[in-house]
């Protein structure tokens, strides 16, 4: 059936002049190749991520525990988890889903599946060799950077491939109206490329001088952060709400405001990062200013959000996607208010380089961006594969390890260092008692670690459940065809 | 785009659930229609735009008062303010001109009028029209400045050896009558303490210089190298 | 909003800005800072690292000290109140760096300044291999691996640069790899404490010796944040068992 239509469709593209809108399913089928292999070495390094950063989280409180292998010191492991966690699960995933969207919204297949097949082969090398270039002190020293300098061409060339197949995929849709996902997406797949090159030419390639370095440094981290990832949860957010509640969105024009006000003052906000350092003060106080303006952004989403899902939010109760999308939704609403404001010159002062800081963006990575890509997972693996997921309960299991995990290593880190913050600035404290004191809240975060990569490795064994059962028939042929030629080898075994 | 968009069929009813996935309990019934999301045309909340213009006045205003700095001494945006400062006038506050900065600055101007003229800019004198250096000058380096202001004050008559050439005839004109106390501490200030010049002698204070003046009133003569030999180099 | 192109131009703009803004115009303000001259020492300021520093900072920054240590001096906060420098560090004290590691975690003290609070070569080594030992109840991990354990010889002595020197039958010392050494003196390298205009100490001085500066201070002022450790210059020694 599935092989009829196509060709039916085909037909109809050749002939050129036939208007046939593609069925999802269609669109969801053409998806099938790239996107596993995306989503399951996506979910793989975010396992392998947080292992790492669970193993960094114990030698907080343990600092003897595995201290003689140079390869897992703890500066090493903890910038490996971090890049392990940000290019091998957040951007992978996230470009599989924005993937997804943009063929759903254009109505188009997706095309070229070599070049997605071989970037993504690309990418995952890039990333391994990056992980093993920081493990073995490699690392450039630039946060969100740390791969060595011979990994990001081939992360910017694997995503180069990857970026151009999704614009054009944007560019040749057959739906011409654009809806509010696809600004997000097309922004944040333009923005990616722009962010990435020129950190990595102003700091790796042809060094800027002095502090300019942690100036580019801080923009970019902010960007990876604000313009790559959070578009793409956000987009998804735009995408699933009013998809699942069975309602348009409430208003087109508000999410248009939303969406100008943030791309044109997120990218102003990164330098809070470094407020009260040794960067001219008006640069800082530019970034405080923006900061404070996407008030305004944050009160579009979360109006439309609401007035979208007004009276509907019991939904999420019975279904699986939403939940997830709803949670990330309101993380998105708390990290960004927290983000504005740490942003103040005067909680600065107090919580700048403490774990509050790291806090938020665990929330903000988690709690926002992981839990939106999850809920899109959630939704996306059954259809394109079109098959169910094998157990309703792992996928409970899931959401309620990550949500409990995200929660404790939010709330311990925060309280944890509003302490160190407060310890840090009396400065008849001893700078150890401050440290111990914090130790606690530590070992709750590491708990909260703990659950999350058990819910993870509960998604992912999952996950390869469902491949197993969907490879299933085809191994069977294959099977049979090897039986066949070997004349009933298989059958004189059993 | 269409809300009423329900071709396609059930993503579930494929026909492609091959016997292996029974028994397994679906996570959730996929629904049947589906439609891809859209949006209402309403307005935007209309207190959002007064908001957005407030907070850019806030924003505005906050830039100016933390290190915009656009009337200060610096020009605007300055890059020697940092926190806490806000402006570069309080950088310039807490560098207080100490005393001897002041001496230094009013001494520049003093000396470019009254000795630039035979000394130098530079402070090299002009040895073959008999004026004698003072850049590196053993009259001037000494721990006090005893001699250095006497000469100001009386004026010196040759011979004297200045960095091993004997001047016979140096011309120099008595200044006391003529410059204060503060005048001529700066100056002195100014030439001792020149590292430009290589000269690294403490700075003078003006009472050093009334006390020398009042102590040598009756002394109108020009001095004699011997003369001032004999006042302790500490002096 | 149905204009791609527009579209385009829009998301183009905005990225635009705050890369004009947040870093090209920090490079053409920043980027063509010079070493001025140290008004209390009458070099030039930053100096550049001795070549075993800047392996030091290599090994620094491998290792990811910064991590936990962080390289700034804040204006804000009480930084200088905890004696972690004299002044706040600005712009110019980076000039010579690269990576410039300011950090964004402090879960160990700040090192700006550590070459100027720690001025004892041996008590960072002693540090380095195991934290606990000088600092009690330290959360750092010991760099044990920066380290080699050596038997003595019958008769041999033990080098003067061991660190711990074990008296039983299996007589032994422990010397730090060339990376230590280079690690220490990278540490002892950093050292925000010339004067600069732009970042007035605490107390500001007011004799006057430098003729064209105008930021001075009294010579030797800088000397006062080198506050000797008494921690033992000696290896420490390990009983027989």
């Amino acid at each position: 059936m599935i092989a009829s239509a196509s060709s039916e469709c085909s037909a109809a593209v050749t002939a050129g002049a036939v208007e046939r809108r593609l069925a999802p399913s269609e669109i969801d089928v053409s998806c099938r190749g790239p996107l596993l292999l995306l989503f399951v070495s996506g979910l793989s390094w975010l396992v392998l991520g947080l292992l790492l950063a669970l193993i960094s989280s114990i030698k907080l409180h343990a600092p003897a525990f595995l201290a003689d292998v140079p390869w897992l010191t703890f500066g090493r492991l903890r910038p490996a988890a971090m890049n392990a966690i940000l290019y091998g699960f957040a951007s992978q995933t996230a470009i599989g889903v924005s993937l997804w969207m943009m063929c759903r919204l254009g109505r188009t297949r997706l095309l070229f599946h070599t070049p997605l097949f071989l970037a993504t082969a690309l990418w995952n090398s890039g990333v391994l060799l990056g992980l093993l270039g920081i493990l073995s002190g490699g690392s450039t020293g630039f946060e969100w950077l740390e791969m060595p300098r011979f990994v990001s061409p081939i992360l910017f060339l694997a995503y180069a491939l990857i970026g151009s197949c999704a614009l054009v995929t944007f560019y040749v849709r057959a739906e011409r109206s654009i809806y509010v996902s696809q600004w997000y997406l097309v922004a944040a797949l333009f923005w990616f490329p722009w962010i990435y090159s020129a950190a990595n030419m102003l700091l790796v390639f042809f060094p800027v001088r002095g502090v300019v370095q942690s100036i580019v440094n801080a923009w970019f981290t902010n960007n990876f952060l604000g313009l790559w990832l959070a578009p793409i949860g956000l987009g998804s957010i735009y995408y699933f709400i009013p998809k699942l509640s069975g309602r348009p969105l409430y208003s087109a024009q508000l999410a248009a405001f939303g969406f100008w006000t943030l791309a044109l003052f997120t990218n102003w906000t990164g330098l809070t990062k470094l407020v009260g350092g040794p960067v001219p003060a008006w640069i800082t106080s530019a970034s405080i200013a923006a900061n404070f303006l996407l008030v305004i952004p944050l009160l579009c989403a979360a109006i439309n959000w609401h007035l979208t899902l007004r009276g509907l939010y019991w939904k999420a109760k019975s279904d699986a996607t939403l939940r997830y999308i709803v949670f990330g939704a309101a993380s998105y609403l708390a990290a960004s208010v927290i983000s504005i404001l740490l942003g103040f010159r005067e909680i600065s002062g107090v919580t700048h380089l403490t774990f509050v800081e790291a806090a938020q963006v665990q929330l903000a990575l988690f709690g926002f961006i992981a839990m939106a890509l999850f809920g899109s997972l959630l939704y996306i693996i059954p259809r394109i594969t079109q098959r169910e997921w094998p157990s309703a309960r792992t996928a409970r299991l899931h959401f309620r390890c990550s949500v409990a995990g995200i929660i404790l290593i939010f709330l311990s880190l925060a309280a944890g260092g509003i302490l160190q913050g407060f310890g840090i600035n009396n400065p008849s404290a001893p700078f150890l008692d401050v440290m111990k004191s914090t130790i606690p809240f530590i070992g709750i975060s590491t708990l909260g670690q703990l659950l999350l990569v058990a819910g993870q490795m509960a998604l992912l064994w999952d996950f390869v459940v469902l491949l197993r059962e969907y490879a299933a028939p085809l191994r069977k042929t294959t099977l049979g065809w090897v039986m066949n030629s070997e004349i009933g080898k298989g059958e004189a075994r059993s | 785009m269409s809300k009423k968009n329900k071709k396609g069929p059930p993503a579930g009813s494929t026909g492609r659930n091959l016997p292996g996935a029974k028994g397994m309990a679906p996570v959730a019934v996929l629904p049947a229609p589906e439609t891809e999301p859209v949006a209402e045309r309403r307005p935007i909340p209309v207190l959002l735009i007064p908001l957005l213009v407030l907070l850019v006045y806030v924003g505005d205003m906050y830039l100016m008062d933390h290190g915009a700095d656009v009337m200060g001494k610096a020009g605007p945006f300055p890059r020697q303010v940092f926190d806490p400062f806000r402006s570069y006038q309080e950088v310039m506050d807490r560098n207080p001109e100490s005393e001897g900065d002041k001496l230094l600055k009013m001494g520049r101007a003093r000396f470019e009028l009254y000795c630039g003229p035979c000394h130098q800019s530079s402070g090299a004198g002009n040895p073959g029209t008999g004026i004698p250096p003072l850049a590196g000058s053993e009259w001037v380096k000494t721990s006090g400045a005893g001699r250095a202001i006497r000469i100001v004050l009386n004026s010196v008559k040759g011979p004297i050896q200045v960095l091993g050439t004997t001047f016979d005839n140096p011309a120099m004109p008595p200044w006391g009558p003529q410059l204060t106390d503060e005048d001529i501490a700066a100056i002195l200030s100014y030439v001792r303490a020149n590292n430009n010049w290589g000269n690294k002698a403490a700075i003078v204070k003006p009472g050093t210089v009334k006390q020398i003046r009042d102590a040598n009133a009756s002394h109108s003569e020009q001095w004699t190298a011997d003369e001032l030999l004999k006042v302790p180099e500490t002096e | 909003m149905t204009n791609g192109p527009l579209l385009f131009l829009g998301i183009f703009a905005t990225l635009a800005s705050s890369f004009w803004g947040l870093v090209l115009v920090p490079q053409l303000q920043l980027g063509g800072q010079e070493q001025v001259t140290n008004s209390a020492t009458f070099g030039l300021y930053p100096q550049p690292r001795s070549g075993s520093a800047k392996q030091g900072a290599e090994i620094y920054r491998s290792l990811g000290c910064v991590e936990c240590h962080s390289q700034q001096v804040r204006g804000l906060g009480n930084d200088m109140a905890r004696d972690w420098g004299l002044r706040e560090t600005v712009a110019q004290d980076y000039l010579g760096d690269y990576p410039v590691l300011l950090g964004s975690q402090r879960i160990g003290p700040d090192l700006a300044n550590i070459g100027a609070r720690q001025t004892n070569a041996l008590t960072l080594l002693h540090h380095l291999f195991n934290p606990k030992l000088s600092a009690p109840g330290s959360i750092m991990p010991p760099y044990r691996f920066l380290f080699e354990e050596k038997r003595l010889k019958e008769d041999e002595k033990p080098s003067p640069e061991a660190l711990v020197i074990s008296t039983d039958q299996t007589r032994s010392e422990v010397l730090p790899r060339p990376e230590a050494t280079a690690l220490v003196d990278y540490l002892l390298s950093l050292r925000a404490d010339a004067p600069l205009y732009e970042a007035p100490f605490l107390k500001p001085s007011t004799n006057a010796i430098g003729a064209v500066s105008t930021n001075t201070v009294e010579a030797g002022s800088t000397n006062a944040v080198a506050t000797s450790n008494a921690t033992p210059a000696a290896p420490l020694t390990v009983p027989p068992k």
